[in-house]
């Protein structure tokens, strides 16, 4: 009845303008990016039988047209089929431009096992969403050390710091959605507010070769992305419910995403994590529960020429602290330390005490992009982050609901990046960044500032280009310019500021003297230039090498610059330092990857020179008597440092059904000025596991992991303090590093179809299968309790 | 022509309003919070700036001793210059304690431990000498729920012996377990708020 009416209403047009039907139209289809000509594209004039294929120069013709409007359907291998509207009137020529290159481009969603790379020459990792999930019920920290070379500096197994090649915190940059996360990432107890089940596939590069991102990740890039859109209609969705009976936690995420053909989309997405106190092998592990909840919307329009995206993530992390771990001074550190159980062990409970942390992120971004004719796209974007932190101590005289810390960091950032692609050969990126920043130190605390208030102001310019010089060789530049400024508002006690010799080096940042305080104003300029140089270089199928050089440069950070007070976990007194000036860091790296059917390697290595390494040492001042006992004071220094390791992984499929897999990082850093080891290295670590997997029963698969961790047998044992005690024995405070471990973890998965459409995988998995007593060297906890026991987990995951 | 028209159109007012959003946004969080004059620094509401313990002889009020520390210059740490110990025990005396703890201008003591019995319950004072004495807590000291006494209030008696030494005192907070079975008090926990010691003598 349809096609009645159609064929009626085409013979009536027809009809209607039969007078002229004897016009030429001419037309020419060109590739939009480079104006190459597309050969061979199919030409179909909609309701019409007319079709026509375009010649070796793109253009095409039709006659005999009538004076009319025509829809125009254009086709050519590999590019979006296009319509468009052609009215003739008389003999006509229309330019018609189909995009060809779509996938190089970035611009299309090729298949679900598509991984986009961010660097060409970098030595970068990309976890995708089948492995992310395996981490909803834990953090984004737990999750990168999926990549060899990545561990993590831990305060207890919630607060999770990732650690890229042996650097974290302001050495490591984290882009979440294109936003660089500012959430105070100065303090060793401030994990990244990232909710891990937002993210759909996560990059992390090593070493500083994205100079796009920022010219200071010394230690490397963290790049986390939301799903890609879909340029289709349709509605899909998923949601992750999961329990632990470590903690007796439990998490729920659900994601859901409308995408149209036109290009519209939309996504939510929210989570909800809840855990009691977690337990070691032998006892509680009192006040560890953690309350976390997380929300994400998006939406915009993703079409090849143009687009805009609205995105907004909020997250809101509620984590109790070890209760044991709130000590009153260094000879209550030595008591814990030399103590086989912490000192307060409860009952398990929900409830969160204090100590403890609660902080709220939200991130809220707008983005435009156009792309022009013969040269490439520029898009724009405007970010706000509203960080803030507070911290509940254990405080007496009805102070425990008052924040010790109550700090809140405002950050707006506007930019524009241009990438020139018309030449996939040849391409170069550039772009402009203009950044703006307050922190606030809340005085209602009744506790003095640890970081004062600041205004922080940035600009950055940068260009890069990536050049295919033959099919085997890829090569990539890049420059990058920062400048920043910091302009503060700081109290100090007349002592410190005369102590430190500041009243003779820096007279004029006072602007008033109080009593046993200054009011000072410093104000602090940054310059840094950052480069990078790499290459790809592919043998054959199977064997490439990746060589890359980058010079980078970091301005100090406001703890490194400010910091004055007492670390109450960590039993010192922590003073930074205002002539403190930008690190800059010269890293060399090299890559093997080889790849057949059967195996997968890639060994990846690195030097890296520090000039002017920032890092915190105990103070000549050695220890002073407060009056709540004695504190060693550490001070924020600048040396010369080394880090440099291997890091490698390696899959093996032995027959259908087995795999085996390995991976291992090696790493040593030195203070090549004090020719002392660093502090705070991770040891050699290796995982070595073997998965038994059949796609006949419902994709079930099941891995035995092993992980061992060596003893740090390097460690600065000058650090450690021996405490003078009046009329009794010194005291000796040894924070050397403690044994080394071997744990092992299983973990299984199958997958069923429900219904129409849909999926369920289940999960099942044992963490420290034998319960193994043991402390991790780089959980700041372990001065005061062994690290979590035996953890069974079941995550029921509904794709739909 | 007429969906892609109204799409462009849709794409305007979207820009339009994202502007406008970007720009409010701008403006509202640009107002300084930190304004160098308005700001005042921070007291530590919870800092202990001054200790006294004061030792008096039951038998002779005029024969004391009186151990301070004044943080003068507000740094929280002990310097020498900041402790005066005036008076010295005499061989066999018996001297009635009493501790005094100020946040500047503020009474620590009634204000902070005191204050009620939770507060009382959270505290506990510990003390220790090098030298010959025999100690009790006093009577009119405050108790805690599980039986032990504060410390505030204490009573001291030298031994026979002249000599030089010291006397320390600790303040634990939240300790796990608590006991002032001999007096001096003993405490587990590792959260202590004073840690000092003062040189005295008995002659």
């Amino acid at each position: 009845m349809k096609n009645i009416c159609l064929i009626l209403f085409v013979l009536c047009s027809g009809f209607i303008y039969s007078q002229n039907c004897k016009n030429i139209f001419i037309g020419e289809v060109i590739d939009f990016h480079d104006k190459k000509p597309l050969i061979n594209a199919t030409i179909k004039l909609i309701g019409t039988n007319k079709i026509t294929i375009a010649d070796e120069k793109g253009k095409f013709t039709f006659k005999d047209l009538c004076d009319n409007t025509y829809t125009v359907e254009v086709s050519h291998i590999g590019c979006e089929t296009k319509q468009i509207i052609i009215t003739i009137n008389g003999d006509t020529f229309s330019k018609i431009d189909l995009e060809h290159h779509a996938e190089e481009l970035d611009e299309v969603l090729v298949s679900d096992n598509f991984i986009k790379k961010e660097t060409k020459t970098s030595q970068e990792t990309v976890l995708k969403y089948e492995t992310l999930a395996r981490y909803s019920n834990l953090s984004l920290g737990d999750a990168l050390k999926e990549v060899p070379g990545v561990s993590s500096i831990n305060t207890g197994n919630t607060i999770v710091k990732p650690m890229i090649n042996g650097m974290h915190s302001s050495r490591i940059l984290i882009l979440n959605n294109g936003v660089r996360l500012q959430d105070q990432e100065w303090g060793i107890e401030h994990a990244p507010n990232i909710d891990i089940n937002s993210a759909n596939q996560i990059s992390v590069i090593k070493g500083s070769g994205a100079l796009a991102y920022g010219g200071d990740a010394i230690g490397g890039v963290v790049i986390i992305n939301p799903n890609r859109i879909i340029r289709k209609d349709t509605l899909y969705g998923r949601s992750i419910l999961g329990a632990q009976t470590n903690g007796k936690g439990y998490n729920v995420s659900s994601t859901l995403n409308k995408n149209y053909k036109s290009g519209w989309f939309a996504q939510l997405q929210g989570s909800y994590k809840k855990n009691g106190d977690f337990k070691a092998p032998d006892y509680n592990l009192t006040n560890t529960g953690l309350d976390t909840k997380g929300i994400t919307a998006r939406f915009g329009k993703n079409k090849f020429q143009s687009g805009f995206e609205i995105y907004y993530s909020y997250l809101n992390n509620e984590i109790g602290i070890l209760r044991s771990a709130h000590i009153g001074n260094i000879k209550n550190l030595a008591t814990s330390i030399n103590a086989p159980r912490p000192i307060i062990i409860d009952d398990f409970s929900y409830d969160i005490n204090n100590p403890k942390q609660k902080v709220t992120h939200h991130l809220s971004k707008a983005s435009y992009y156009k792309r022009f004719k013969n040269f490439g796209k520029v898009d724009v974007q405007y970010d706000y982050q509203n960080n803030h932190r507070f911290e509940f101590d254990i405080r007496r005289g009805g102070r425990s609901g008052i924040p010790a810390i109550d700090l809140k960091l405002q950050t707006h950032t506007l930019s524009v990046n241009g990438k020139k692609d018309n030449n996939l050969e040849r391409k170069y990126n550039f772009g402009l960044l203009a950044r703006y920043q307050n922190h606030f130190a809340n005085p209602d605390t009744g506790v003095r500032r640890l970081i004062p208030d600041y205004d922080k102001y940035d600009f950055g310019a940068y260009t890069t280009t990536e050049w295919e010089i033959n099919d085997n060789l890829i090569a990539d530049a890049g420059l990058r310019y920062d400048f920043s400024r910091i302009d503060a508002l700081k109290f100090y006690r007349t002592s410190d500021w005369e102590g430190r010799g500041y009243d003779a080096l820096f007279p004029d940042l006072v602007i008033e003297v109080l009593r046993n305080q200054v009011r000072t104003i410093p104000d602090l300029q940054f310059h840094n230039f950052s480069g990078a140089l790499g290459i790809k270089y592919s043998f054959n199928n199977n064997n490439y090498i990746l060589g890359n050089y980058s010079l980078s440069s970091r301005a100090p950070n406001a703890s490194e610059l400010f910091s004055d007070g007492v670390h109450h976990s960590a039993a010192r007194i922590e003073v930074g330092d205002l002539r403190i000036d930008s690190e800059r860091s010269n890293r060399i790296s090299g890559t093997y990857g080889y790849s057949n059917s059967n195996l997968n390697l890639q060994v990846e290595s690195y030097y890296n020179k520090i000039n002017d390494f920032i890092y915190i040492v105990p103070s000549p001042l050695g220890i002073v008597p407060l009056i709540r006992g004695p504190f060693p004071i550490w001070e924020y220094i600048q040396t010369d440092a080394h880090f440099f390791g291997v890091d490698m992984s390696a899959n093996y499929q032995i027959t259908p059904y087995w795999k085996a897999n390995h991976k291992s990082s090696f790493i040593k850093a030195y203070d090549t000025k004090a020719n002392l080891p660093l502090i705070d290295i991770p040891a050699f670590t290796t995982l070595n596991g073997i998965t038994y997997s059949n796609t006949n029963w419902h994709n079930f698969n099941a891995t035995i992991q092993s992980e061992w961790t060596l003893e740090q047998n390097e460690f600065p044992t000058e650090f450690n303090y021996t405490v003078p005690i009046a009329n009794e024995d010194d005291i000796y405070v040894d924070l050397s590093p403690p044994a080394g471990y071997h744990l092992m973890h299983f973990k299984s998965e199958i997958t069923l179809p429900v219904f129409k459409q849909a999926s369920l995988n289940i999960q099942f998995s044992v963490d420290n299968v034998f319960n193994t007593n043991y402390r991790n060297y780089l959980n700041r906890l372990r001065f005061f309790a062994d690290d979590i026991g035996r953890n069974f987990r079941l995550q029921l995951q509904l794709n739909y | 022509m007429k969906i892609k028209s109204l799409n462009f159109k849709t794409m305007k007012s979207i820009k339009f309003y994202a502007m406008a959003v970007i720009s409010i946004a701008m403006l509202a969080s640009c107002s300084k919070d930190n304004d160098d004059k308005d700001t005042d620094p921070v007291e530590d509401e919870e800092a202990i700036t001054k200790l006294v313990l004061t030792f008096t002889n039951q038998n002779d009020a005029a024969d004391t001793v009186v151990l301070t520390w004044d943080d003068a210059n507000g740094d929280e740490v002990i310097d020498a210059n900041e402790k005066t110990i005036v008076g010295e025990f005499n061989t066999g005396g018996v001297y009635d304690a009493v501790l005094e703890l100020f946040n500047k201008d503020e009474d620590f003591l009634d204000e902070d431990i005191l204050a009620n019995q939770a507060s009382i319950d959270a505290h506990f004072f510990v003390y220790a000498t090098s030298l010959e004495f025999t100690m009790a807590r006093a009577a009119d000291d405050s108790a805690r729920s599980d039986n032990n006494k504060l410390g505030v209030k204490t009573t001291w008696t030298a031994g026979a012996t002249a000599a030089t030494g010291d006397i320390s005192v600790q303040l634990f907070h939240q300790s796990p377990t608590v006991s002032d079975s001999d007096g001096f008090g003993t405490a587990a926990g590792t959260d202590t708020d004073i840690d000092i010691s003062f040189d005295v003598e008995i002659q």
